[in-house]
């Protein structure tokens, strides 16, 4: 099998599964789409060692090639992306076919979900249009991808019809149509200027011109109010809060990367000649103030759901750091910590989410108050919990430790003392709000009662905290991969 | 010289910045979905704006097939939106979305959740009447 | 005549700019999706005008037909529901935005103008190959064959947006309507009816060498659907769920087969084989056609055309 087939596979197999899976029964459908996730996990492993072989592959849909058709463009960032994707797919859809499920005994309270047949395809269509984002090498095309991306979430959101769900979604979509809509005017000022879409063709030609620039800054601004960069922050917790937990566990782990990777695919392989420094140190200060002022919010909530909503704002801050630590010697060191953070962040805000699904669904509800002393009675998801909390607060031997080691190195080398007082600042405010989330949960007064809660749902987000905590350990491929198609040392240019 | 193709352009500039405030200031939802595909017509507009300039008069039909794409996505968060809309308004009776953003988890009724301060009483009704789950999970 | 030209030109787009004001103005929402609809009219004639018919007939289907509908039926629940508490009017808000636009508009201005005059951009490429592809209707070639997967994603939008409406409103919201008759509009379905049948087989027909294709076309049947339910001659509940489940799927389904199967012929994913790409083209574009007249008429009326049958729980 070849690299090409591998994405293409990626690409149809869930899309064709979410046609079918349209037509079938629920209990159906859900088989249908943990296969299908099987076949995308195998297929993205497989994809690696092909990638450390041959390199950064482009491949022409349709057989025209860039500028007039659609190129695949699969580097290493690619396959990282396309790893975590399927991973954590494969384990939310496991989760969420325990969490859809109606309870064998209905006495137990366990009330089926209204609308849990629209999940399947739905939830289809988001992870293939994750995939095709990846793998795709168009700008347009991009466009396309993103827009699938979103819509199918905001309707997973909407999901189970909750009033809070509803306000968050719409006010969700505002803001992505807004980003979306700025980024289209990017692309049409490219198109404009260069006659093509294609991004890697643009990096070749692009120049530092007045079009360009304002393209360059309409893009990224759309893509950061995506990505829910502080200030554009305000959509994010409501919406990731009040979804469906496995939705949750999705939209933060790996929705949010997509809108960042496309960032990342503008900056250092479309613009890297119009970035200037002063953008960068905007983006970076934006992204430490996400962190101070997302876990200081995270310290205030009641609700679980809430404080790990913002603490996916805090985390997104750590990924905008790269902007200005990525240049000169320690591209490599903040590419690779960026990347290494993202990935490991998207395992344990998945552990996370889906640990207080769990928890909320014993106890009914996700205030802190109503969880005191739920750890004697559902101890494994408390400790999944507190084991994604290691990684998101980046403790050895986690990938959160080791992302955050790297940014901080690099951080160091390149002299931004602040930037590394606020990476390590965001650490313990993370503990903070992790370490009393975990011991109100041990307070021995008031135990709680519970009701049963599916096997699955508690050792699932087991298994996906462990993936984060060892992740540490297993980092050598990771860099190693990331290495194929790394963007070139980027040198900023000073405006002065 | 203004050629025919900037006119259009820049009135396309104006109608995006149109759209983008009514947007972001009209109340009313189903008003910012107007103003949503106000804008997104916007961009449609400058992009094919762009594509007359070729020498020979034809114009360059990429942007064509990108705007027809362009339209129909619009098409589909229009009828997304709408649907979420419809909803809401099934769920609280109320079209605007709360000014208080819904972290405010002391209020207990769901619509207080959500940041709405009136509660309508029929469609609470209705809703328990519907049976669906209302745990929070 | 240049001069009338530029006359019409400023015309266009003041009408444009001073619709887009009342859409947004208007304190009565009927009249404020009204303008929207009259400004989804002049952006067909501003097509006709950048010489895209192609997207005059999409934004005449889709853009102020389509959309326009969907608005209406939703703003005809916003008339019948109780209205709205008094809020009080929040001003402030509106000034950091208004400076914000007040900004962004002129520096998009100085970047557009800045552009160069000319630029051939793509054109030249995409007609030297629209033999190979299959359509001279070089619309068409791009959206089908060589950015045929863009539009493979778009179907994927739609049947998306479908789902969504089934989720959220649950389909069939015009049930209550059907005792109502309205003679004037049942005479003119009667007529127009088989008419838009045929239209709509025309449109996809010539679109791979005229402006048309399976969007418009399918549009066209969309409309038909919805005039039907409205006018009451057929209800369209009484299409079967999985019928129509299989015709919403058709189009992706059809576009997905192709684009595997010229695979096992040794080709790239969506690589049609020149001597066949008329051909497929055109099935691939039937059966958008079918699928997209489907989606659009389902979310016109909530997501499920067909109602649900009983003890059908769990399904999607």
């Amino acid at each position: 099998m070849t690299a090409e087939h591998a994405a293409i596979g990626l690409i149809v197999v869930p899309m064709a599964s979410a046609i079918v899976a349209l037509i079938l029964r629920e209990r159906q459908a859900a088989a249908l789409t943990v296969a299908a996730g099987g076949v995308q996990a195998w297929l993205s492993s497989s994809l690696a060692p092909l990638i450390l072989e041959q390199g950064a592959v482009r491949y022409a849909v349709a057989g025209w090639g860039a500028p007039l058709g659609i190129d695949l463009h699969i580097d290493g960032l690619s396959t990282v992306m396309l790893i975590v994707t399927s991973v954590v797919g494969v384990v939310v859809t496991l989760y969420a076919a325990a969490y859809f499920a109606p309870g064998s005994d209905p006495a137990a309270g366990r009330k089926p979900v209204a609308q849990a047949g629209a999940f399947w395809p739905l939830w289809l269509f988001l992870w293939g249009a994750l995939n095709a984002l990846f793998v795709s090498g168009d700008l347009f095309n991009l466009y396309v991808t993103l827009e699938l991306v979103t819509l199918a979430g905001l309707a997973l959101i909407g999901l189970r019809r909750q009033t809070a769900a509803l306000a968050a979604a719409l006010r969700y979509l505002f803001a992505a149509m807004v980003g979306s809509m700025l980024y289209l005017l990017g692309i049409v000022l490219l198109y404009g200027s260069y006659a093509t879409v294609d991004w890697e063709l643009l990096g070749q030609s692009v120049r530092g011109e007045a079009a360009t620039i304002c393209a360059a800054a309409l893009m990224v601004v759309g893509l950061a109010l995506k990505t829910a960069l502080f200030p554009l922050h305000f959509w994010l917790p409501p919406a990731h809060a009040n979804a469906p937990s496995p939705v949750s566990a999705v939209l933060s782990g790996l929705v949010i990367k997509g809108s960042f990777f496309l960032i990342l695919r503008l900056w250092f392989y479309v613009f890297p000649q119009v970035v200037t420094i002063g953008a960068g140190n905007l983006l970076a200060m934006l992204g430490a103030a996400a962190i101070v002022w997302g876990s200081l919010q995270a310290l205030r909530q009641r609700r679980l759901k809430l404080m790990v909503a913002y603490s996916t704002v805090a985390q997104v801050g750590y990924l905008f750091l790269v902007f200005v630590l990525a240049a000169g010697e320690t591209t490599t060191l903040a590419w690779r910590g960026t990347i290494c953070f993202a990935f490991a962040h998207a395992f344990a805000k998945g552990a996370a989410f889906l640990s207080v699904g769990a928890l909320s669904e014993a106890v009914g509800s996700d205030e802190l108050d109503r969880w005191r002393g739920l750890a004697h009675r559902e101890p494994v998801a408390v400790f999944a919990f507190g084991l994604a909390g290691v990684s998101l607060m980046g403790l050895p031997p986690s990938g959160g430790f080791i992302g955050k080691w790297l940014l901080l190195e690099a951080a160091l080398q390149h002299g931004q003392w602040g930037l590394a007082l606020v990476i390590l600042l965001g650490g313990v405010l993370t503990s903070i709000y992790v370490f009393r989330a975990v011991t109100a949960t041990f307070d021995s007064d008031a135990v709680p009662h519970v009701r049963p809660v599916p096997e699955i749902m508690r050792w699932i987000p087991l298994a996906l905290a462990f993936c984060a905590t060892l992740l540490g350990v297993a980092t050598g491929w990771l860099l190693q991969l990331l290495d194929v198609g790394a963007p070139l040392p980027v040198v900023l240019d000073d405006p002065s | 010289m203004l050629t025919h193709g900037d006119l259009f352009a820049l009135c396309g500039a104006v109608l995006f910045g149109i759209g983008l405030f009514g947007i972001l200031a009209c109340r009313h939802l189903v008003r910012k979905v107007i103003a949503l595909n106000l804008t997104s017509t916007s961009v449609f507009l400058i992009m094919i704006a762009l594509s007359i300039r070729t020498p020979d008069g034809s114009p360059d039909f990429v942007p064509h097939a990108m705007v027809l794409t362009g339209i129909v996505v619009s098409l589909s968060a229009t009828a997304l939106a709408l649907s979420l809309i419809r909803r809401l308004h099934r769920e609280t009776g109320q079209w605007e979305l709360p000014d208080v953003l819904p972290f405010d988890s002391t209020r207990r009724t769901p619509a207080g959740a959500a940041g709405y301060s009136v509660v309508d009483e029929e469609s609470r009704v209705q809703r328990s009447a519907d049976g669906e789950a209302t745990d929070d999970r | 005549m240049s001069e009338a030209l530029w006359i019409l030109d400023i015309l266009l787009c003041g009408s444009l700019v001073w619709l887009g004001c009342q859409a947004l103005m208007m304190p009565d929402l009927y009249r404020a999706t009204a303008s929207f609809i009259a400004f989804g009219v002049m952006m067909v004639l501003t097509w006709a005008r950048l010489q895209a018919p192609d997207l005059a007939l999409a934004e005449a289907a889709i853009g102020a037909g389509i959309t326009g509908a969907l608005l209406l039926s939703v703003v005809a629940v916003v008339s019948e529901s109780k209205p709205a508490t008094t809020e009080r009017r929040r001003f402030w808000h509106c000034v950091p935005t208004g400076m914000l636009i007040v900004l962004l508009v002129p520096m998009l201005g100085v970047a557009l103008l800045s552009l160069p005059m000319e630029a051939v951009g793509l054109a030249e490429e995409v007609r030297e190959h629209s033999v190979r592809a299959g359509a001279t209707n070089l619309v068409t070639a791009i959206l089908l064959n060589y950015r045929s997967y863009d539009t493979l994603l778009e179907i994927a939008v739609l049947l998306v947006a479908v789902l969504a409406a089934r989720s959220l409103v649950g389909g069939s919201s015009r049930s209550g309507r059907e005792d109502k008759s309205f003679p004037l509009l049942t005479g003119f379905v009667r007529v127009v009816a088989p008419l838009m049948v045929v239209t709509a087989g025309y449109v996809l027909w010539v679109g791979s060498h005229e402006p048309g294709g399976a969007f418009q076309s399918g549009c066209l049947l969309a409309s038909l659907g919805v005039l039907l339910g409205l006018s009451g001659l057929h209800a369209p509940h009484r299409l079967r769920p999985k019928l129509e489940d299989l015709l919403l799927v058709l189009g992706l389904a059809v576009f997905l087969i192709v684009g595997v199967g010229v695979m096992f012929l040794r080709r790239n994913f969506l690589e049609y084989p020149p001597e066949a790409a008329d051909t497929l083209i055109l099935w691939i574009e039937a059966a958008g056609a079918a699928s997209i007249g489907v989606i659009l008429a389902a979310l016109f009326v909530g997501g499920r055309l067909a109602g649900s049958p009983p003890g059908d729980e769990g399904r999607c």
